[in-house]
Parts: structure tokens; sequence; C-alpha cells
């Protein structure tokens, strides 16, 4: 009896340690935690890249594919170019999504790297972003994995199949929203299938 | 004396006889212009709609403006305009009656415009007004107000809105003629009863006669020059058009007002809400 009440009361312990959140993540080695509640998580590495854990709450039919659809859309509609699309696994064995995208702020010449780690459970969805100058991209791009397989995604429900859901189709951005108040960019005449520059009002 | 006094009195109930026949010559003077064809009496500044009412305020959405964007449709003439000149005014504002088919019209636009980047925004706005013939009444770190010759408050109402996305914008008017024409006329009697006074005065043969002249000269001077200021003014403000434009900066993640996306959880992810700097 004892041991059963010492049983539970660890249990609870651990519940109570993990905050209940629906995600887990120790900064990755590079990285030190700025701040975390249990819907996000800041990590800064010396580099000025950041990680940034976000948690949103998912619906009803909001699946994997879904919501990457949804995200490389939006983004693209931003600016971002996705430039690679992989699999990957949580350290809790939820299957996700690497989408790498290319990135310049608007009004800048500076080139930025993004990466999303997508999971989705019933209960949420996960974004695990790393962002920085693109000069650092290739010294973070191998570790991108390493980061998803330290990423505990919780939230799963057994009796449904959305954490088991299948990895959406190959994705492509679509061409960026025109923002106004930026002047025209010079036409490139050897891009002829590019999308055309961002008018101006 | 008793003459000078009852030729005072004279002079006096002639003036307001000649503010009654200027009222009586504005009637016919109205007819006239009700007879002008109704193209002339359409507003041929590029900004202000045609058929915009006295004291009336017309707000609408960006892109929502017929108003605007159809300037040219003349308006029937439904009531009498004041054709007469412009009575005395600031030399340096040009007549103000002269491109807006005759009516007195007052026009105070505002607009809000989300801007990329809005130093860049506020730079190119101050130097508008000089491209126009205006100038920069007043401005802050985000509000800058214009005074732009009226005829061209459209063309700069477009230029501003070539700097990022309108949020709103508004165009009041008010229609000032008749006040106009009543200053005008009244600035022409007393004119005349000062001209009648002055000759009143080389006739005085006592300083008491002198005295009773000279009171009523000044008296006569004062109002005209509380007159003439007013018209100044409704000159000023007639032929300057006052345009508020209130600038705010928009962010590369700033979400289209106009989206009725339900899932707005992209607009927190990105480079922005993740690099350091």
């Amino acid at each position: 009896m004892q041991r059963l009440i010492l049983l539970m009361g660890l249990a609870v312990f651990v519940a109570g340690a993990s905050g209940c959140r629906n995600y887990e993540l120790k900064p990755p080695t590079g990285f030190a935690q700025v701040d975390a509640d249990d819907y996000e998580a800041r990590m800064k590495a010396g580099d000025d890249v950041g990680l940034h854990l976000k948690v949103f709450p998912n619906v009803e039919g909001g699946t994997l594919g879904f919501w990457a659809e949804d995200l490389v859309k939006k983004l693209g509609k931003r600016g971002y170019a996705l430039v690679g699309q992989k699999r990957v696994k949580s350290k809790n064995g939820v299957d996700g999504t690497r989408l790498d995208f290319d990135y310049t702020p608007p009004g800048t010449q500076e080139k930025k790297f993004y990466t999303a780690l997508l999971f989705v459970s019933d209960e949420s969805i996960v974004v695990v972003q790393l962002a920085g100058n693109d000069e650092r991209r290739s010294h973070w791009a191998p570790r991108v994995d390493e980061i998803a397989g330290d990423t505990v995604v919780r939230g799963c429900k057994p009796w449904k199949k959305t954490c088991d859901g299948p990895q959406p189709g190959k994705l492509t951005s679509p061409p960026p929203d025109p923002i106004f108040g930026l002047p025209a960019e010079p036409s490139q005449p050897e891009a002829a299938d590019q999308p055309p520059p961002p008018m101006p009002a | 004396m008793r003459r000078l006094t009852m030729l005072v009195l004279l002079g006096l109930v002639t003036a307001g006889c000649m503010k009654s026949v200027s009222r009586g010559s504005y009637k016919r003077m109205d007819m006239a212009g009700a007879a002008a064809p109704a193209g002339e009496a359409s507003p041929p500044m590029d900004a202000p709609a045609a058929d915009y009412k006295s004291k009336e305020s017309k707000r609408y959405d960006d892109g929502a403006s017929p108003e605007l964007a159809s300037p040219s449709s003349p308006e029937p003439v439904t009531k009498p305009e004041p054709t007469a000149r412009p009575g005395t005014g600031d030399p340096a504002v040009e007549d103000p009656r002269k491109d807006i088919g005759g009516r007195m019209i007052i026009y105070t636009a505002t607009m809000r415009v989300a801007v990329f980047n809005l130093e860049d925004a506020l730079e190119k706005a101050e130097s508008l007004p000089e491209r126009y013939g205006g100038y920069v009444h007043s401005m802050n770190a985000s509000e800058i107000v214009l005074k732009i010759p009226a005829r061209k408050l459209r063309t700069a109402m477009t230029e501003l809105a070539g700097y990022g996305t309108v949020e709103s914008k508004s165009l009041n008017t008010q229609d000032v003629s008749a006040e106009y024409v009543d200053i005008e006329s009244r600035i022409r009697a007393l004119e005349g009863t000062h001209k009648q006074l002055l000759e009143l005065l080389g006739k005085a043969r006592t300083v008491d006669e002198a005295l009773h002249v000279r009171q009523a000269l000044d008296q006569v001077g004062a109002e005209l020059e509380v007159l003439k200021g007013r018209m100044r003014q409704l000159d000023s403000l007639i032929s300057f058009s006052t345009l508020t434009l209130s600038l705010y900066e928009r962010g590369p993640h700033t979400p289209t007002p106009s989206s009725n996306d339900p899932f707005h959880w992209v607009d927190e992810l990105g480079v922005e809400a993740t690099e350091y700097k």
C-alpha cells in the first residue's frame, strides 16, 4: 500500500514538474533559454540565431498535412520561399515535418534562413522555429533533426490517428503578396518564369 | 450743425440702402449664375467631388470613393451661384473662385495610410506640398498637416495613397458662398459710406462738426477692417485645402486587415518572431 502511494505521488510529481505542458524541449547545445511558459519557449545562441517553440491549440480535423499546407501558403505570401521539406520524428515518436525556407525581410538585403519543425497532436500544434542570418545556415542546418529528436510533443489521444497521420504532399510556396509602400524591384529579364516583383501601390 | 448731423444720418441711411440693394443685386446675380451652364458650376479642382454639399462630411473606405473617382460629373445647379468678383483679399492668394465655378467651398481632408517605412513616408509627405504650391502647416512623429491648393487636392491625395495602404480617408466641405457674398456687399456699402463721410469731413466748418464726422468715420473704418480680415481668412481657407495625413508603420508580419482567415496562427511565426538581433 505504501509503495502504491509512493508511486502515485511520484506520478503526480512528474506531471507537476513537466507543468502538464504539451511540449518539452531542453535548450540544445549552444542555446540558452530566454524564457518559457506553457505555450512557448525562447532560446538564443551566441551567434544570435533564435530558437522559438510555439504551441497553438489544435482543432477537430487539423492534421499535419492541413497545417503544413497552411503554414507554407501563408509564409509564402509573406515572402518565405520553401527550399526543403522532410519528415522528422519527435523524442516520443510523433511524426512531424521539417520545412526549410529562404527569406529576405522586405526593404532589406539581409538574407535569412528559417526552419520550422511542425508537429501536430490532437490537442496542439507545436512549431519549433529556428532563424538567423543566412551565413549561419550551414552551421545549424545539420542540427535541426537533432533538435526535432529532442522535442517531446504531448496531446496525442490513443484512439485517434492525428499523431500518426500521413506526411503532407510536396509543398511549394506561392508568390509573395505585394507589399505596398516598397519601391518596385528592378526587373530581371533572365527570370522570365519568376513571379513578377512586388508592385508599389 | 443740425444740417451736418442730418447729412451724416442721410449718409448712414444711404449706406443701409446700399446694403439692401447689394443683397437685391446678389439675388439678380444668383439668377445669372443659375442660367450659367452646369459644367461651369462644377468645381474644376482636382480633388473634391461636385456633389459635396455644404457642411457635409463624406467617409468612405479605400478604393470605394466614387465621389473622388468621378469628379468631372457636372452637378446640376440646384441653387443660385454667386458670380460676383471676390472682394479684397490677400494678394498672395489667387482668386479662389476662379477655379471652382463661383462657389466658395472650404475643403478639409484626412487620410490614414499604413506604410512600410514611416521615416521615408514622412520625408516624402513633407516635400509634397512644395511641388503643388502648398506648405506644411504642422507635423509630428506620425501626423502631418498639409495646406494644398484646392485644385491640387485630388492629385495630392492620389500621390499620398501611393505611399502605402490607405486605411481610411475622408473629405469634409463647407460652402461659405453666402457668407462670402454678404461680406463683399457689406464691404462695398461701407466703402461707399466711408467715401461720403470723407467728403463730409472736408465740408465741416467747426471742430464739433469735424469730430462728429470723424467718429462716424472711425466706426465705419473699424467695421471695414473686421470684414476685410474675415474675407482674407476665407480666401485663404478656400484657396488652400487642409489635408491631415496620419501615417503608421506596418511590419512584414502585419496581417492584412481585410483577411477573413479564421486561423491566424502563422501571423505569430517567422524570422521576426524568432531571430535575435
